[in-house]
């Protein structure tokens, strides 16, 4: 050993960066399961089709006058829409309709419509006001 | 050896052979320590791993559950490597003779009523490890065997509908014709065929009361999972109010609906 020869040190620095980048990944990779299942499982379980189609049947049950025959059909289709969609969609579901407001201009009078859907993962609240011809 | 390498140092007592033997102990050494102390820690890092993964796994069979119960579908697979265990199938009445069951009590607008729901579950109990997960009544819940308690890695989709004081509860029947396991790569096929069963649904009009009792495995009990989940805020702020051992009532109900679903295990 005339003079110690220091030209192979960097395999020994290599070794080291590749040592902790390999650890860096291996921690990487172990937390790798743990992401995933939820962020996808929330977009698909939007019910927007089912509120869809009950805003479509609401629509014109709001519609309906103040008349003790539209209050029949109206109470029976609250039944009906609190019993199908806990049958098909396990949400809870409720509206109300009241065509007594007295909000109208020239042309329209406006019921008001209000829906409460809940199935547990999405709540929907809505209140909105349907239009009605006047005669 | 040469000369002195160093000005005015001696190289008298340097001996190769010395060097050698000093250079061979440090590697026995080493490779004792990485044997003795090391391997043991990658293999309870590898246990850790396995269960972790069949968690995940365990919650992707909850989510073909919920497919099948919530979204009405017939049939469903899942195929899924199985690390570190195996995975069991329990028909709920198995479970049943074990005590394994969820009573609620409710007043169904004439009287009070119990009704008795069993469950059945998928279970994967850890070969090497002591962690057992279970699929239970549409929960995956967690425990360890040497050890007391239990936790919920997944809940159940419990709700209640504060704008009209409804507690909705699902229950999820778990069938087998047959004992079955499986490990390695396992294809878990399921099938919901009966339609489900609206159990109980009570417009009360004012707040009544409901009780829900979960009765435990003895060995796999989930007890404290379910404590937790039930008396924590997941269903309603301030949960259920614990009124004895496993029993959880909450008052604020104006309606009360429970569906239960019945899932076949056809194969794994």
């Amino acid at each position: 050993m005339e003079r110690l020869d220091d030209e192979g040190q960097w395999i020994v620095l290599m070794g080291v960066v590749v040592a902790t980048g390999m650890f860096i990944l291996a921690i990487i990779i172990n937390q790798a399961p743990m992401v995933g299942q939820s962020t996808s499982e929330a977009v698909l379980e939007f019910p927007k089709n089912e509120i869809q189609d009950i805003r479509y049947h609401l629509a014109p049950l709001a519609q309906l006058d103040n008349s003790s025959e539209s209050n029949k059909t109206i109470d029976r289709a609250k039944k009906d829409m609190r019993a199908l969609s806990m049958a098909r969609n396990n949400a809870v579901m409720y509206f109300e309709t009241n065509s007594t407001t007295n909000m109208a201009d020239l042309f329209y009078r406006y019921n008001r419509l209000t829906i409460r859907y809940n199935n547990g993962v999405t709540e929907y609240y809505e209140e909105h006001l349907v239009s009605v011809r006047l005669p | 050896m040469k000369g002195n390498w160093v000005k005015g140092m001696e190289d008298d007592g340097v001996s190769e052979a010395i060097g050698f033997i000093l250079i061979f102990t440090i590697v026995v050494l080493g490779i004792t320590i990485v044997t003795l102390y090391g391997y043991p820690l990658l293999q309870k890092s590898q246990i850790g791993s396995d269960e972790r993964i069949m968690e995940q796994n365990m919650i992707t069979l909850q989510n073909d559950l919920k497919i099948l119960t919530f979204s009405n579908v017939p049939y469903r697979d899942t195929t899924m490597g199985i690390s570190g265990g195996s995975i069991f199938v329990l028909d709920s009445a198995e479970t049943a003779e074990d005590d394994h069951y969820f009573n609620v009590s409710f007043n169904n607008g004439t009287g009070p009523e119990t009704k008795t729901f069993r469950l059945g579950a998928l279970r994967f109990i850890s070969s090497q490890g002591q962690a057992a997960i279970s699929v239970e009544n549409g929960a995956v819940v967690k425990r360890y065997q040497d050890a007391e308690g239990s936790t919920m890695v997944a809940d159940p989709r419990w709700f209640y509908d504060d704008t009209y004081d409804t507690l909705v509860l699902f229950f999820t029947e778990i069938k087998a014709d047959r004992a079955m396991s499986g490990d390695g790569v396992a294809n878990i096929q399921m099938s919901m065929l009966d339609p489900p069963k609206v159990v109980a649904d009570v417009p009360y009009g004012a707040h009544r009361t409901v009780t829900i009792e979960y009765s435990p495995d003895d060995t796999f009990d989930y007890s404290t999972a379910w404590k937790n989940y039930l008396t924590g805020p997941t269903i309603v702020d301030g949960g259920f109010t614990e009124i004895g051992n496993n029993m959880y009532q909450f008052t604020e109900v104006s309606r009360l609906v429970i569906k239960k679903y019945t899932v076949t295990i056809e194969r794994v």
